[in-house]
């Protein structure tokens, strides 16, 4: 009984990639609203990890549970080797627990020159889990779908879609970077008009995206509680910017999950670089 | 040959910064806004019909052609606003049979406002 709850949950499981804490509201009001929609892991932006430390020691809360991917793979990395096996585990003592919520801190950098995303890159080293660009340059784009240290490249409807073409598609491709799709600008929008530009505009996006086989991931970009949606809302959304609700199975928890692991498996102390050998 | 048309029923919930009591207001929202994204031919086609609305539950009932059953998701996604306050329509449950989905209605436990 108990593991068919479990995998009925697990078939719910969704993330919300880019959440967006201004001064109105708090963590709190977010996880509790994601409570009721079924949504399992919040990225929160310009939320450092010590930021994140704090709020897991600090606050008090009755009816849910804040977790940290870190303290989770702390109690397993001792046990299990191969990363699948740690994304599953991690997934399943999730799944054991009732009422949490993972949390997780991203920043967005946002510049215009390489050499201004470098320094910040070096700056910001070891303080995220997760680190995306947001960028209207090409070159800058490019350069940054092949640096490792960058995990998204972040694009929404109100971007310049010219920047998007089948070179940088390709580069992505190959160095295996995800572009992530914001959704807010289709819920914000005011008038027809506004919505017809948003709509062409993410469709010719979203359709290079799709004829290059590029993997992305889904968000909302909440930056109020009310704003958010949990998986399935948001691959309707997709649905109506032509990307078949089936083909976005993994679009909305998987690829956001596997990316927040690895990256906290390479931020542990104990990690070591592939081919590098620690001897005894 | 004869085309049978079937239904679906789709529950939803109102997660809302106040209570809706009025179903004329929520109903108002959803044709409005089916309107918008699909147009007068996509809103006649899709066949909806609003069933049942509990407002102690702040969940209700609505039905839909089975070919429109995706469009009617999306304009639930689309829906930010209900008579000026943020709201989320959140689709708990989709049944081919109206029994089963007001089985599935009365099982709900009663919506807490306050809740956190």
């Amino acid at each position: 009984m108990q593991k068919e709850a479990m995998t009925k949950r697990k078939q719910l499981l969704s993330c919300e990639n880019y959440v967006s804490i201004g001064n109105e509201y708090k963590i709190e009001d977010f996880a509790s609203m994601a409570l009721k929609l079924n949504i399992s892991l919040l990225i929160f932006d310009d939320f450092s990890i010590s930021d994140k430390k704090k709020i897991l020691n600090s606050s008090v809360r009755g009816s849910y549970q804040l977790l940290s991917s870190q303290d989770i793979y702390e109690n397993l990395k001792k046990k299990t080797f191969s990363f699948e096996d740690i994304v599953n585990q991690i997934k399943l003592s999730y799944l054991e627990k009732e009422k949490a919520i993972i949390i997780g801190s991203r920043k967005t950098i946002i510049e215009g020159s390489i050499a201004s995303v470098k320094k910040l890159l070096t700056e910001l080293r070891k303080q995220y889990e997760i680190i995306c660009l947001k960028s209207n340059d090409k070159k800058v784009l490019k350069w940054a779908a092949q640096d490792r240290r960058i995990d998204y490249i972040t694009i929404d409807a109100s971007y310049n879609n010219q920047v998007i073409d089948k070179a940088l598609c390709s580069v992505m491709k190959q160095s295996n970077k995800y572009f992530e799709f914001v959704l807010s600008p289709l819920l914000k929008t005011k008038t027809d008009q506004e919505l017809s530009t948003v709509l062409r505009n993410s469709k010719k996006m979203l359709k290079i995206i799709k004829s290059n086989n590029v993997p992305f991931v889904l968000s909302v970009n909440p930056s109020a509680p009310y704003q958010l949606r949990n998986s399935s809302q948001m691959r309707y959304m997709g649905e109506f910017l032509s990307i078949p609700y089936n083909k976005t199975k993994r679009n909305t928890y998987d690829y956001q999950f596997s990316n927040l692991i690895k990256n906290v498996i390479k931020l542990d102390d104990s990690y070591l670089f592939e081919g590098v050998r620690r001897f005894s | 040959m004869t085309v049978i048309e079937r239904d679906r029923y789709v529950i939803f919930e109102v997660i809302s910064q106040t209570l809706i009591e009025d179903i004329s207001i929520l109903k108002n929202t959803i044709w409005g806004k089916y309107n918008q994204l699909f147009g007068l031919k996509g809103t006649t086609e899709a066949g909806l019909y609003f069933e049942f609305f509990n407002d102690k539950k702040q969940s209700g009932l609505i039905r839909c052609n089975s070919q429109s059953l995706s469009s009617l998701m999306i304009v639930l996604a689309f829906i930010t606003n209900v008579n000026g306050h943020e709201t989320i329509l959140h689709p708990l449950y989709v049944s081919g049979l109206i029994k089963k989905a007001k089985k599935y209605l009365d099982s709900l436990e009663s919506y807490n406002h306050n809740v956190d």
